[in-house]
């Protein structure tokens, strides 16, 4: 059975927009660890914080997170 | 002032504050071993002048130290934005090095701890040192305790160390101690059928394993965490 993942664009939007993850960090109010998580794909963020890391963007959360299908293969 | 003004401001004041705590910390030793004495049992005591000095001495210091602390107050610019920020972040890489001693400290107290139990059980006399022993450890263990759950945290530096991802390693760290102390304690019910003093001599083992197990867990998990460009900030 497949299992859905979350992916995200979130690395390219910030290295698009010249942050570093310590300023994105700041903008959004959490830790870097915690965008350099959600980019690595270990932590899966709120919806909270997915709609606030979008928000800093200025784009829709679609754009930055997906569903990826994992079919265990 | 610029940041990096407003950071070596925050950075003195944060030593001396520090520097008040441990000196604290000294008065109330000296407070706790002059208290100790009135237990009962040991005959071997201090005298009473020494004992008065001892707890005088101890609040003086304690109430002195705590004056310091509260008058060593952060600049209120240190304490939004960037810097505070970066205050935060040098903060959580020292609570993971305190994680990571946690254990050891525990298990160097242990030792005493264990040796005070075994001798009650064995029909000896508690003497006011093991009775230090015994308190010292258990301030200690529910210390620990208090910062491993996030307690205490000043509330400029919870956006950085009570995130998202820091609630979640700390539940995940948490919830591995509570197994072993689970587990542990299963053990004990078990071993008390058979051999009641090693009973009493395994609680504050399976308190200090449980307690620890969560502070490694957490030192590993946050570790994990690191890395991407730590450098570039």
């Amino acid at each position: 059975m497949s299992e859905l993942k979350l992916g995200n664009r979130l690395k390219e939007a910030r290295v698009e927009a010249g942050l570093t993850q310590a300023e994105l960090a700041m903008n959004v109010g959490v830790s870097r660890k915690t965008v350099n998580t959600v980019e690595n794909g270990v932590f899966v963020p709120s919806t909270t914080l997915a709609l606030s890391l979008a928000r800093a963007f200025g784009q829709p959360v679609e754009a930055l997170f997906y569903l990826i299908e994992d079919d265990g293969a | 002032m610029v940041d990096d003004e407003v950071l070596a401001l925050a950075r003195r004041v944060d030593a001396r504050r520090k520097v008040a705590l441990v000196i604290l910390l000294f008065g109330l030793i000296a407070v706790g071993a002059g208290l100790s004495q009135f237990s009962p049992g040991d005959p071997k005591r201090f005298s009473p002048l020494a004992t008065e000095l001892t707890i005088g001495g101890g609040v003086a210091v304690v109430v002195i130290s705590f004056i310091v602390m509260l008058m060593s107050r952060t600049p209120i610019e240190a304490r939004s934005g960037r810097v505070a920020m970066m205050r935060a972040e040098g903060m959580r890489a020292k609570r993971n090095t305190a994680f990571m001693l946690m254990p050891l400290s525990l298990g160097l107290m242990l030792m005493g701890v264990i040796r005070s139990l075994n001798k009650t059980m064995a029909g000896g006399m508690v003497e006011h040192i093991e009775v230090f022993e015994v308190c010292a450890f258990i301030i200690f263990l529910v210390t620990f305790v208090a910062i491993l759950s996030g307690q205490g945290l000043d509330k400029w530096a919870k956006p950085v160390l009570d995130d998202e991802l820091s609630r979640q390693i700390r539940a995940k760290a948490l919830g591995l101690g509570y197994l072993v102390l689970a587990v542990g304690l299963a053990g004990l019910v078990a071993t008390s059928l058979f051999d009641r003093t090693l009973t009493i001599d395994l609680i504050p083992v399976v308190a200090a394993v449980g307690v620890g197990a969560s502070s490694l867990r957490l030192f590993w998990l946050e570790r994990a965490a690191g890395g991407g460009d730590a450098g570039e900030a």
